[in-house]
């Protein structure tokens, strides 16, 4: 696995924006003709999510965010030297998302902006990329975390439809004296297991791609709709993430109890108590946001991380641990002390 | 190796079902074995036998027998 160990990078703050329109699980259920919801709700711990109207976007969410978190630290806009916006539902096919993004926040045009497509490990994979900037000189990072893939979802296809939600973030990462861990690695056998085949070069959107047909399980989607391989999607976590975790360990010096706080990528309620139980972490210092918010794909480690551990660290240290892992399949792991931080209350657009 | 008997007893728990009248020979077209249940495998699998199971595997499998030699 890929190991970085940096000491010079901060996170200074971490906001958060939703759409304000809630889809409750029972609902969508009723609609599909589902009588009785509670073991979907109790499996995938989800009550209901957050969805954008058609017309809202990732980056609008990521805007919103990043305003609110530049105001809430006092940085001038003329002080981000780079920003980063990670995503795979980005506003075009071209140009990035990001330089859309520099426009709207007004940054000064000394400072680069590049989008990153990655989606359940994108959170840490944008934390290790902005710490990268970031100990190679530059003295303050914005990193923009979000997607829509209630925008990629059959409304027809059960394996998916309950699960997610969508979210937007703003991180921001500068140069002081701080610690930071990251393990990241990859598996591409994964790709046919969590993807949109048509609607880029591959398999350009026709009228055939977008016919709707039924799969051996019974759910109906279009290529140019999300397919998820449940079952891959648990072998494959099971198989990587705790040894992920016993190397964030190993290479940090932390001892297991030392953690205050394994924040995961929200997949689903079971999955994450399998992964708890198997890599021996007591169950309450592994927060979920599940009930509330669904699966945001990479939005779903900051909403999870300050919508829980918020309080905390405002005035104070903690050390945490994140793990992103799914689409790719692609993971990252994080661990160091988090706090004292700015972190302004989730803003509803 | 496992136990056929405890491994029934497990399967039955995790589909919340009664164990009277599984055997190694039952179709799992005859059980509960829908998506949820795989999934619930793969994760028993791993944490009752540390096996750490192939949902390509699985997706073969038509009797409980079948999902015993997974975990053996």
């Amino acid at each position: 696995m890929a190991v970085s160990v940096f000491s010079q990078t901060k996170i200074a703050g971490v906001c958060c924006a939703l759409p304000k329109n809630e889809v409750h699980t029972a609902d969508e259920a009723a609609r599909l003709g589902i009588a009785s919801p509670g073991k979907i709700i109790s499996m995938t711990g989800i009550e209901k999510r957050r969805v954008v109207p058609p017309s809202m976007c990732a980056s609008d969410l990521c805007e919103a965010a990043a305003a609110k978190l530049l105001d809430s630290l006092g940085w001038e806009k003329s002080t981000v030297e780079a920003l980063i916006f990670v995503s795979q539902t980005p506003d075009y096919i071209l140009p990035a998302t990001a330089c859309d993004l520099h426009r709207r926040l007004g940054l000064a045009k000394t400072a680069a902006a590049f989008d990153v497509n990655l989606g359940c490990s994108g959170y840490v994979y944008g934390l290790w990329l902005a710490s990268s900037l970031v100990e190679s000189g530059l003295t303050r990072v914005l990193l923009l975390v979000g997607d829509t893939i209630s925008k990629l979802i059959s409304p027809e296809d059960k394996a998916t439809v309950f699960l997610f939600g969508d979210s937007g973030s703003a991180t921001a990462l500068e140069r002081k004296p701080g610690r930071l861990v990251f393990v990241l690695g990859t598996d591409g056998s994964g790709v046919p297991h969590l993807i949109v085949p048509a609607g880029q070069a591959r398999e350009p959107r026709d009228e055939t791609s977008m016919e709707v047909k039924a799969d051996e399980s019974g759910n109906r989607r279009g290529r140019h709709q999300l397919y998820m391989n449940g079952p891959e999607v648990m072998s494959f976590t099971l198989r990587e993430v705790p040894p992920m975790f016993d190397q964030l360990l190993q290479h940090s010096g932390v001892g297991r109890d030392q953690v205050d706080a394994v924040v995961m990528h929200q997949a689903n309620q079971f999955l994450l108590d399998a992964l708890t139980k198997k890599m021996g972490i007591p169950k309450e210092r592994v927060p979920s946001s599940l009930s509330c918010y669904g699966n945001t794909s990479c939005g779903s480690i900051p909403v999870t991380f300050t919508k829980c551990l918020g309080r905390d660290l405002v005035e104070s240290t903690r050390c945490v641990a994140m793990m992103g892992f799914g689409v790719g399949w692609s993971w990252a792991g994080c661990i160091g002390d988090f706090g004292p931080m700015v972190l302004p209350n989730f803003l509803e657009i | 190796m496992a136990d056929s008997k405890t491994f029934i007893a497990d399967l039955a728990e995790m589909m919340e079902t009664d164990a009277k009248g599984i055997t190694l020979e039952s179709a799992l077209a005859d059980l509960v074995w829908d998506s949820m249940a795989v999934v619930s495998f793969i994760a028993m699998a791993d944490a009752k036998y540390g096996k750490s199971v192939s949902a390509t595997h699985l997706r073969d499998a038509k009797t409980v027998a079948d999902l015993f030699v997974l975990v053996s």
